[in-house]
């Protein structure tokens, strides 16, 4: 079976998307529903935005993000994600592995096309 | 609590998730429920239409694909506990569980306990590669290493020595069987604890 293009990003974000989670709350800490807009405003990391909220769980599990709640002016109190050092550590060995195998691939692809 | 996680459609997608979260870590379905609750509760306003409530959720998808991705569950590497192939630590336990298996078998062909040692040593070169893949498996303490290494001459010994002794004191009986399945017992249940510990760095 060839996967068509939805299943080669399904499998594609798995693995990557967790850090770019980690990357957007590198910067600032952010509120579930704003790192779902963020997301998905491309289309191309979060199919659907249901499925960001199993991969929050996972990652304060896995002691990268930490939560706190913060009172808002428009609502009621939101959970912010924050990320912990271990998150920090974890996101730059990322960075390090990412790049390498960002080249590999692109490397490769070329070399299939010449 | 606003009126939007309270509108039926909003209700109905949030049972069918409750159901398909079934049987998750409980602490981790509480919160994939809570981030979904609020993520409605931020999205649509108190009294937002029934097409406003359609919308928001088409864009979060379907309780299924939330589900499948809570279920999904990949354990994430944290630094320093890199996730290493688990081949090593199953492939000597294989090898130790082969070389129990036959050391069992043969044991029923001797005349005399300690000719179980002498069988045994005709295992030396597998024992030899079980040595070595215990001490290079990731996952497992240096006492387990050192377990795993020295599980199988432990259990031909232990046949051997159990064995005389059942015989001195019982006289050739059939009887002195059970010691020696106590014997395998042991080696078994610490086999299985060694697989354990391999495969739960795998998860």
């Amino acid at each position: 079976m060839v996967p068509g293009d939805d299943g080669i990003l399904t499998h594609l974000r798995r693995g990557a998307l967790e850090y770019c989670v980690l990357a957007m709350l590198a910067e600032q800490e952010l509120y579930g529903l704003d790192i779902a807009r963020r997301l998905t405003a491309d289309g191309v990391l979060l199919a659907s935005e249901g499925t960001l909220y199993p991969l929050l769980a996972r990652l304060r599990k896995a002691g990268l993000v930490d939560t706190s709640w913060q009172e808002s002016a428009e609502g009621p109190p939101r959970r912010y994600y924050a990320l912990t050092a271990d998150g920090t550590e974890s996101l730059a060995a990322f960075k390090r592995t990412w790049k390498p195998f960002r080249d590999a691939v692109d490397t490769a692809l070329q070399g299939g096309i010449t | 609590m606003s009126s939007s996680t309270t509108h039926p459609l909003t209700e109905a997608w949030l049972r069918d998730l409750e159901l398909l979260l079934h049987g998750i870590d409980p602490g981790e379905r509480a919160e994939v429920l809570a981030g979904v609750r609020e993520h409605l509760d931020g999205s649509l306003p108190p009294g937002a239409s029934d097409d406003d409530v359609r919308r928001v959720l088409t864009d979060l998808g379907s309780p299924q694909s939330v589900a499948d991705e809570a279920w999904a569950g990949r354990a994430i590497p944290r630094p320093g506990a890199s996730v290493r192939s688990t081949w090593l630590g199953i492939a000597a336990s294989c090898i130790n569980g082969l070389g129990i298996a036959l050391v069992t078998l043969w044991s029923w062909s001797v005349t005399a306990p300690f000719e179980i040692i002498a069988l045994g040593t005709l295992l030396v070169i597998p024992w030899g590669i079980a040595v070595v893949l215990s001490m290079l498996a990731p996952g497992w303490t240096t006492r387990q290493r050192v377990t795993s290494a020295l599980l199988f001459p432990a259990t031909t010994v232990g046949y051997a020595a159990v064995g005389e002794v059942a015989v001195r004191i019982f006289g050739p009986s059939l009887l002195n069987i059970i010691p020696m399945v106590v014997v395998l017992g042991v080696v078994l249940w610490v086999l299985v604890g060694l697989v354990r510990a391999v495969t739960r760095v795998a998860r």
